[in-house]
């Protein structure tokens, strides 16, 4: 038996006893997600000492911009739990 | 004919460099003088910079000159983030993601758009906020790269030993942007103002600091 044919079987006898693949799919793009949102997180965090540290002018639409970003991740978080 | 009387005015301007005036100016009227003078927030060479502030400057420290990269550096990132705004229509047109349920074709794109805002959202403040200073007392660089990283670093002005600037390629020379190489005495040796706007400016006006100082 070849090592593809292994594969195949064992991928049938996997969906034969009723494992859900997409299930395993899900939990891995929602720690992703969560991931992602942490490190929106920290750049919100970034921002806000970048513009403590330097006064440019322009600072409250960077704030903005990073929490919009912040705000995205967690809204594709959510859509995430929802939709898969 | 002697000279009678010969206004202080006139005496200032001639021993005044070429570049910068011996006195700071102070009054927003003097400081439009200068041609570089700026209110732009997106300026990459400001002379005499207002609303400038950092968490180091001193109270009787003056910011003279604020530089960024030129803005032709944005042009990369502006360029694929438009590429990639684009990704999930080809994706899609192609069939690429057609084997995935409709709920996962959905959220690959929404992950494809976040992924595509932070990067714009790198590119624009990596160029915003890596700015560099030269004030009264000291030059300062300040670099922002990759979201999370950040460094300040600073060589008072008098530590300079040696400035020298380089412009390179076709845009280099066409724009006329190039690089700063300061070299200093203190803690952070060599300092690298990278393609900055009107190098041959930055590196006279440094001279002509350093020289006040000597």
């Amino acid at each position: 038996m070849t090592l593809e044919q292994m594969y195949t079987n064992n991928m049938e006898n996997l969906i034969l006893s009723g494992f859900d693949i997409w299930i395993v799919i899900k939990i891995f793009s929602l720690i992703i997600l969560g991931m992602y949102i942490i490190f929106a997180f920290v750049i919100t965090r970034q921002v806000k000492l970048m513009t403590e540290t330097l006064t440019l002018g322009f600072e409250p639409i960077v704030k903005i911009l990073s929490l919009f970003h912040l705000i995205f991740a967690i809204l594709v978080f959510l859509a995430a739990i929802i939709v898969l | 004919m002697p000279e009678i009387f010969v206004s202080p005015d006139k005496e200032v301007v001639e021993n005044a460099s070429p570049v910068l005036p011996s006195k700071a100016p102070t009054t927003e009227v003097q400081k439009s003088a200068f041609k570089s003078h700026s209110h732009n927030r997106f300026s990459a060479f400001n002379l005499y910079p207002d609303g400038i502030n950092f968490e180091t400057k001193e109270k009787e420290e003056k910011v003279i000159l604020m530089l960024r990269q030129h803005p032709v550096v944005n042009l990369k990132w502006i360029v694929i983030t438009l590429l990639l705004l684009t990704g999930p229509s080809v994706l899609a047109g192609i069939g690429v993601t057609s084997f995935l349920p409709i709920g996962y074709q959905v959220i690959l794109s929404l992950v494809w758009y976040l992924v595509t805002t932070t990067y714009a959202i790198e590119g624009f403040l990596g160029w915003y906020f890596n700015v560099y200073f030269v004030t009264t007392r000291r030059v300062i660089d300040v670099d922002f790269f990759n979201l999370i990283d950040k460094r300040v670093s600073d060589a008072e002005i008098e530590k300079i030993q040696d400035v020298s600037y380089t412009t390179k390629g076709v845009l280099g020379t066409t724009l006329n942007f190039g690089d700063v190489m300061i070299q200093t005495a203190s803690e952070v040796q060599e300092f690298d103002f990278g393609r900055v706007p009107k190098p041959e400016r930055v590196a006279k006006i440094l001279n002509d600091l350093r020289a006040n100082v000597h």
